[in-house]
């Protein structure tokens, strides 16, 4: 990525007052995306990880003590957020197993795996405020993401806020996916191969919430970028334009952090 | 009444000569804890799916195997998937209890040996995924385990992580005690 989409990214993180930006397969220069922020009198932090293990970046406003660190792992990287007076917050940012490489039965033992790991680094934290977001690289009705064992995600919120469900006789919560309303739309991720069933548009890029922090999210303002300004992240035929900036479009997700005596 | 109703349990119960493996990861959570003055230690736990879907099997360790060593570590085929998997990660208590993963052991219910051990193998080439690829190695005895945990313990990887663990705890440690 060039110095002229770092100052676009700049931008797109500046219009949209981005309090977390969180990149996954980013080959841009980070010091220039905070160098460029600064410049236009927005702070931005980089967060990183002792151990780095995905390429997963992340960025925020918050500086190194309120978004720390608490787990890295190859598919995902996870922060504690902890602004003063309000709750905390686990969020895990994720890129999980590309189908280029892994079939669905791959995929589906490796997103158990996956939901394993979370359910005991909440146990390691203490919460269960936690917020998946990333690259799934599956849509949000796939199995993996919808199987109790798996992430058990649903896409009615007052299903999750059931907070569990119990099958075979084990208790799997919930996750709420806000996701499967962007399937309304076109997608994330535009993929064409020859196979029978195609989909093409894939809402790959989803955010994932457990029941704790449902009423803290704004389903209203989670949305799909399209443009930056006056720049189309698309060629003219409505996908996205993976020459000049990325084959992923941005999403954009918005949580009101509830205050410690609410 | 309950007088005339014989007790038909045996007296012992066989009890397995060998400790069970979580017990001997565990028992390692404290050394490593000691050794670093408390800024690095393990948690070892039991998860019901293994971390790894590919069972690429590659002895890569650099130690001489001794004679000796070969007839206590014996390659065994596991003939399905094994019951459990002990995940072992390192932990920083200072840095939020900040972790990441280690190895993973997986073994039957009982016997409790073979086990084998997967971890990340930095000798290796990446994948096209861009992933580490995994090494496997298996062993038939509890001394055979010993042996190859202190060679896993050992290897220069594991040795960064712990390093850069320590290092980064530094900062978040009110007073900061020597090393050694």
């Amino acid at each position: 990525m060039g110095q002229r989409n770092v100052r676009l990214l700049a931008e797109l993180i500046q219009v949209n007052k981005v309090a977390i930006a969180i990149f996954s397969e980013s080959e841009f220069n980070t010091r220039l995306l905070a160098s460029t922020l600064s410049n236009r009198g927005y702070k931005f932090f980089r967060s990183k990880s002792p151990v780095p293990k995905s390429g997963i970046e992340i960025f925020s406003v918050y500086p190194g003590n309120i978004v720390t660190p608490v787990s890295d792992e190859r598919h995902f990287t996870a922060r504690n957020i902890n602004i003063p007076g309000h709750q905390e917050l686990l969020i895990i940012a994720a890129h999980l197993h590309s189908k280029l490489y892994k079939n669905n039965q791959d995929q589906e033992q490796l997103t158990r795996a996956f939901s394993e790991q979370i359910r005991n680094l909440e146990l390691a934290q203490s919460t269960k405020r936690t917020v998946i977001i990333g690259d799934m690289n599956m849509n949000p009705f796939e199995d993996a993401l919808c199987a109790s064992d798996g992430l058990n995600g649903v896409r009615n919120k007052s299903i999750a806020k059931l907070v569990r469900r119990k099958y075979q006789g084990k208790y799997y919560e919930y996750f709420y996916n806000p996701s499967w309303r962007l399937l309304q739309n076109d997608g994330t991720y535009y993929y064409e191969a020859n196979h029978i069933t195609e989909h093409r548009w894939n809402v790959f890029d989803q955010i994932l919430i457990r029941p704790d922090l449902i009423d803290e999210f704004d389903d209203k303002e989670l949305k799909i970028l399209t443009t930056i300004g006056s720049h189309s992240l698309t060629k003219t035929n409505g996908k996205p334009d993976k020459n000049t900036y990325s084959d992923h479009l941005p999403l954009i997700a918005t949580l009101r952090i509830r205050k410690i005596h609410d | 009444m309950t007088d005339s109703i014989p007790d038909l349990w045996p007296d012992m119960f066989p009890l397995p000569q060998e400790l069970p493996p979580i017990a001997l990861l565990r028992a390692q959570s404290k050394n490593l804890s000691d050794k670093t003055g408390g800024m690095v230690t393990t948690a070892v736990e039991v998860t019901e799916y293994s971390f790894y879907r590919k069972r690429e099997r590659k002895e890569t360790f650099s130690m001489e195997i001794t004679d000796d060593m070969r007839k206590q570590i014996q390659g065994i085929q596991f003939e399905s998937n094994p019951i459990f998997y002990v995940n072992t990660y390192l932990v920083a208590p200072y840095m939020k209890n900040y972790r990441t993963h280690l190895f993973e052991l997986s073994h039957r219910a009982s016997p409790y040996y073979p086990v084998r051990l997967t971890f990340e193998d930095e000798s290796g080439d990446l994948s096209p995924e861009g992933e580490m690829p995994k090494s496997q190695i298996s062993t038939a005895t509890q001394e055979g385990l010993i042996i190859l945990l202190k060679e896993l313990f050992s290897r220069d990887s594991t040795q960064k992580l712990i390093g850069a663990l320590y290092s980064a705890s530094q900062a978040y440690k009110p007073d900061k005690p020597d090393r050694r």
